[in-house]
């Protein structure tokens, strides 16, 4: 999640400038229950955590306006005035497949600041805002890139096409003209994103009448239109693969210099379809029903407090309609023809408003999570465990009643300890990630014996006995399953102390002694001393072997000690040893 | 007149008999009792009582380290090296063999010893001007150690030099510093008539020959210390990750929850976009969540996937916009680890989207982390939903509050948050130990999630994770101790 840190002067300034004053320690105590994590707070600034779904509270100005709304009650606008605007830009037929989606606004007579340094803050709190942006919304610039500019010395009409690479202008943060592929060679930015364009298909570049080149999107703007502090007037564009996210990205740069007092003057856009786009900031209505509020609330609210909520929001309800058959998409939120809905204006810069649920949840923040009352629920249900957890617990109290340690180990594992250095076959398909981090940890177990004749390994240097087991998952045939498993560095046990843990095992499930038959088990199989092993079987049923490990194989885990183990199925016990409670 | 019992009127016999002052193994010794304690005690009596004086002196006990005990079994570094060059020619005694025929934690260190001992590198070569000097230099160390490693040895009855020698090197011995303590008789002391000192006949141990008899009956019951130590036994004991679900599990039957499970292996489909997670979500990526090459993928019904598409694409079956963009129905049948339990509670709901439920899951999940003391790749997640008609977010933090006092945290409060798939979606804390401590998330799940189930219902939703509150309980530091345990710090952890 994105943590952004805030300036305290910046803040107290774009209050000011508001008509407000800041107040750090209500942002401390109270900016929390908008939905925001703040972390720390110093003498010069603030570091807030903002939740994924919120990128319109990013930057000091954005954020700042909706403080203003939540904290004290100022009920703001939620649209901007946009003025017709006669600059245009023209998207060429080329950039359907480069990057299809190209917008532009103008933002006129910004305040910057009183002092040079706070003009400075300002410069490098919009890179940061823009910066924020891209890893969010734009998904590290592969959905949205953003390139705001200084509009003094440029002229529309402005061009936006796919170039060859061949052109060649200065970047940022370099001193001499780079052609585009160089700077996808060379320049730090070019290579940080260079995967991000298709040499093949052409690379995207923003020109004003003379040719004059303001930006490669996504990778770097042009220094010609650098943003410093004599800027006031700006060009914002923005351009990517993602429609919706650039639509919010290109607002919400353009209201945080609009909440600097800067004039939002539309950009006439061609695109390269013929169609033609202007920036709005008209409010999107929303069509809440009361069912839905009162469903997700449990309790009906009244329009007072809805009004004031949302208004704290930044929203504004603009009257009630009754849902007709068209707006019925849904069975969830239980409307029905003939219900109330309410009618919200909510601002469009509020990109994560894809259902009337997400108003519901600005309207609960609005009012306070605390202002719930309680409520249990309706329904009577019996509550019932797994079936196969009682046989669980017997066997677990039944091995530790033999003194042996209960441990927990990794599922994932590798072929090396898992099969090799044990002598097992796999006793299914292996599931295998594609990704592992190590080596060590590159497919999921069939077996929990291993882990454990590696944790004795580990604790080696402590003194003898010790006795531990598992019970938990493996993954067969890429299914979930469930092993017990003991294993004892013991210097006075060995095959006859297995045999007894397995007898007292199967004891205490209940096992008919007739019906148990061992057999010895193959050589050389398993990690097992030859002829000190056996197979336990139940009928037919093969539900586990158990033996003294051979100092072969526990050499390889760097073991000198006698071990004996067993490990058993336990899904084979559940099936051949049913539970006495419901034989 | 003293009171004295047996114990310390058998050791104030010996001291009056004894010219010399006499310590504790001598005591023990000419008691003829194993456990010094009983030794101290009754002497430290007698000294409370002005009967014995006390002196103590400082004194150092040399016993093995590590590698001390490793050289009595496989011989010192310099003696196997010695061994080994006794076993060649001089000239294959090269320093390059040594280092292939020696570990190499060993080799560097073990050259450095021979050369304090005389042997020379002289072109690569290892020589030994004296062979027979060196090997019994080698072979009187071996001799200390030897000495060493049947039991502790008081530093005056050893080889100071080789003391110093050892000390320097690592591992091999360390010194206990401990204080002897000797006792003698007083003036008072051997002033007590010897009558005084004949021991009533006490019994020891009860044994059943004894209790067939009825000569207990006239004698007396020996009076046990109290605080001489015992051993603590070692039993068989649950992990504290296991008695923590149990517990945890408890809770959620009371209430009614009813226990679910499922697969490791799962499809990025039900992991994640039956969850309406957007498929660029960053979570999604590579270097998040572990992607399987076998099985590569996991084949779904092809009706599910065109739902999916829908819901993603344009909110199709519920009142949502959907994200837009295009949907990938191979990306949905990509096979991964399932990364929330979540995928256990979404496919009941798709199984049961017309019953009421109430269901938990404790499970592990994965996910592409490298392991610190912090983080595992897998991890034991809870996880708990109410599904039924008039589910809301009241009854969720209702119920919230129940499980978290249930569970010993009375004290909850919530706050917005974000999760994908909830909304509303909340953070739950709870007071410990005086703090707030974030314990777990929240929400309801989004209709673009519960709609295309086919469920009429809201479904509240919570969860959280099993270590963090487990290492919080149990004082940890280091995750790796849950699962790669030093048994004996494992074997001290309380039962939870």
């Amino acid at each position: 999640m994105p943590t952004i840190k805030l300036q305290h002067s910046q803040l107290g300034d774009i209050q000011k400038f508001n008509g407000h004053i800041y107040d750090a320690s209500r942002w401390v105590s109270d900016l929390s229950q908008i939905g925001v994590v703040v972390e720390n707070s110093t003498d010069s600034e603030i570091e807030i955590e903002v939740f994924p779904d919120r990128p319109d509270l990013l930057s000091h100005e954005n954020l700042a306006r909706a403080a203003r709304s939540f904290l004290e009650d100022v009920e703001a606008p939620c649209g901007i005035d946009v003025n017709h605007g006669q600059e245009r830009m023209v998207v060429d037929p080329s950039m359907k497949y480069v990057r299809p989606h190209v917008f532009a606004v103008i933002v006129r007579e910004v305040y910057t600041g009183k002092s040079d340094s706070a003009k400075d803050l300002f410069v490098q709190s919009l890179m940061d805002h823009q910066e924020k942006l891209h890893t969010t919304l734009g998904r590290k610039r592969k959905s949205v890139s953003i390139g705001v500019h200084d509009l003094g010395g440029i002229q529309g009409p402005f061009s936006v096409s796919a170039d060859k690479g061949d052109s060649v202008f200065t970047p940022l943060g370099e001193e001499r003209e780079m052609a585009l592929t160089e700077i996808l060679e060379f320049h730090p930015k070019g290579v940080e994103y260079a995967h991000l364009v298709n040499p093949e298909l052409g690379y995207p570049l923003i020109r004003d009448c003379k040719g004059k080149v303001l930006s490669f999107p996504p990778i770097i703007n042009g220094v010609d239109t650098k943003v410093t502090t004599e800027s006031s007037d700006f060009l914002i564009d923005v351009t990517g693969w993602d429609r919706r996210a650039c639509l919010a990205a290109i607002r919400l740069v353009a209201l945080s210099l609009h909440e600097r007092g800067g004039t939002v003057e539309s950009v006439d856009v061609s695109q390269w379809d013929g169609s033609h786009w202007r920036l709005d900031f008209d409010p999107v209505e929303h069509k809440v029903p009361e069912s839905l509020i009162n469903m997700i609330l449990g309790i009906e609210v009244d329009s007072n407090t809805m009004e004031k909520s949302i208004s704290r929001m930044g929203g504004k309800i603009v009257g009630k309609v009754r849902v007709d058959e068209e707006a019925i998409g849904s069975r969830w939120d239980g409307t029905a023809v003939d219900d109330l809905a309410y009618l919200i204006h909510m601002p469009a810069w509020r990109s994560d408003l894809l259902h009337p649920v997400d108003i519901v949840e600005d309207l609960i923040i609005g009012m306070g999570l605390n202002s719930l009352p309680e409520k249990k629920s309706e329904v009577n249900l019996p509550g019932s465990p797994l079936i196969d957890s009682y046989t669980e617990r017997r066997i677990r109290q039944s091995i530790r009643a033999l003194g042996a340690h209960e441990v927990q180990t990794l599922t994932l594992t590798n072929d090396i300890r898992e099969f090799q250095d044990v002598r097992i076959q796999p006793r299914g398909a292996v599931t295998r990630i594609r990704n592992p981090i190590t080596k060590e940890h590159g497919i999921l177990r069939q077996n929990i014996l291993p882990s454990l004749i590696e944790l004795l390994a580990a604790n080696r240097h402590h003194e003898l006995p010790h006795r531990i087991f598992e019970l938990g998952a493996t993954v067969i045939d890429h299914s979930n399953s469930t092993s017990v498993a003991w294993a004892c560095a013991d210097a006075n046990a060995g095959f006859s102390t297995a045999k007894g843990f397995c007898m007292s095992l199967l004891r205490d499930l209940g096992a008919d002694e007739n019906n148990v038959k061992l057999v010895e088990g193959p050589p050389k199989e398993g990690p097992w001393l030859a002829g000190r092993v056996a197979i336990v079987m139940i009928g037919d049923a093969h539900i586990g072997t158990f033996g003294e490990v051979d100092p072969n194989v526990s050499f390889k885990f760097g073991l000198r000690v006698p071990i004996h183990a067993g490990e058993f199925y336990v899904n084979r016990i559940v099936d051949s040893l049913p539970d006495p409670l419901f034989r | 007149m003293m009171g004295l019992d047996n114990r310390e009127k058998r050791i104030m016999a010996i001291l009056r008999d004894s010219t010399a002052p006499l310590g504790v193994s001598s005591l023990s010794e000419k008691t003829g009792w194993t456990d010094q304690a009983h030794v101290v005690g009754a002497a430290m009596g007698l000294t409370e009582r002005g009967l014995a004086s006390l002196s103590e002196e400082e004194s150092v006990l040399v016993k093995l380290g590590v590698e001390g005990h490793n050289a009595a079994r496989d011989g010192l570094l310099e003696m196997r090296m010695l061994d080994w060059l006794q076993s060649r020619d001089p000239q294959n005694r090269s320093m390059a063999s040594i280092s292939e025929d020696f570990d190499k934690t060993e080799a560097g260190v073990g050259v450095g010893i021979l050369r304090s001992m005389g042997v020379r590198i002289v072109g690569g070569m290892l020589e030994v001007p004296d062979m027979q000097g060196a090997l019994r230099e080698a072979q009187r160390r071996m001799a200390f150690i030897m000495t060493l490693s049947d039991s502790p040895k008081p530093s005056d009855e050893l080889d100071e030099g080789l003391i110093s020698h050892f000390t320097n090197r690592r591992g091999l011995i360390e010194l206990e510093r401990s204080v002897l303590r000797s006792w003698s008789a007083t003036e008072r002391g051997l002033s007590i008539g010897s009558d005084e000192l004949i021991e009533i006949d006490q019994i020891n141990e009860i044994t059943p020959d004894l209790l067939q008899g009825d000569a207990w009956r006239t004698k007396e019951f020996k009076p046990f210390d109290i605080h001489a130590p015992a051993p603590i036994p070692l039993g068989g004991r649950p992990h504290p990750l296991q008695s923590l679900i149990d517990r945890i599990r408890a809770v959620f039957l009371e209430m009614g929850f009813s226990e679910i499970s499922g697969n490791f292996v799962q499809s990025a489909g039900w992991n994640m976009d039956a969850l309406f997670i957007p498929q660029d979500h960053p979570a999604r990526t590579m270097q998040d969540t572990f992607y399987l090459e076998d099985p590569a993928s996991i084949k779904i019904e092809p009706s599910r996937l065109e739902q999916w598409e829908g819901t993603h694409e344009r909110g199709v079956g519920t009142t949502s916009s959907g994200w837009g963009g295009n949907f990938d129905k191979d990306e949905s049948q990509k096979a991964l680890l399932r990364t929330h339990t979540t995928v256990n509670t979404v496919r009941h709901i798709a199984e049961n989207p017309s019953s009421p439920s109430r269901v938990f899951g404790v499970g592990r999940v994965f996910r592409q982390e490298t392991i610190d003391r912090t983080h595992l790749p897998e991890f034991h997640q809870i996880e708990g939903i109410i599904h039924e008609e008039s589910a809301s977010l009241p009854m969720l933090i209702t119920t919230l509050r129940t499980f978290y006092s249930k569970m010993g945290y009375s004290d909850v409060r919530v706050r917005p948050a974000y999760f994908p798939y909830t909304e509303p979606s909340i953070e739950v804390e709870i007071l410990w130990r005086g703090k707030w401590l974030e314990l777990g998330g929240a929400g309801i799940f989004r209709p673009e999630v519960t709609q295309p189930l086919g469920t009429d219902w809201p479904v509240c939703a919570w969860g959280m994770g099993l270590e963090r509150l487990a290492m919080l309980i149990l004082g940890l530091d280091d995750i790796r101790e849950l699962y790669q345990p030093d048994l004996m710090i494992l074997s001290k952890m309380p039962i939870l």
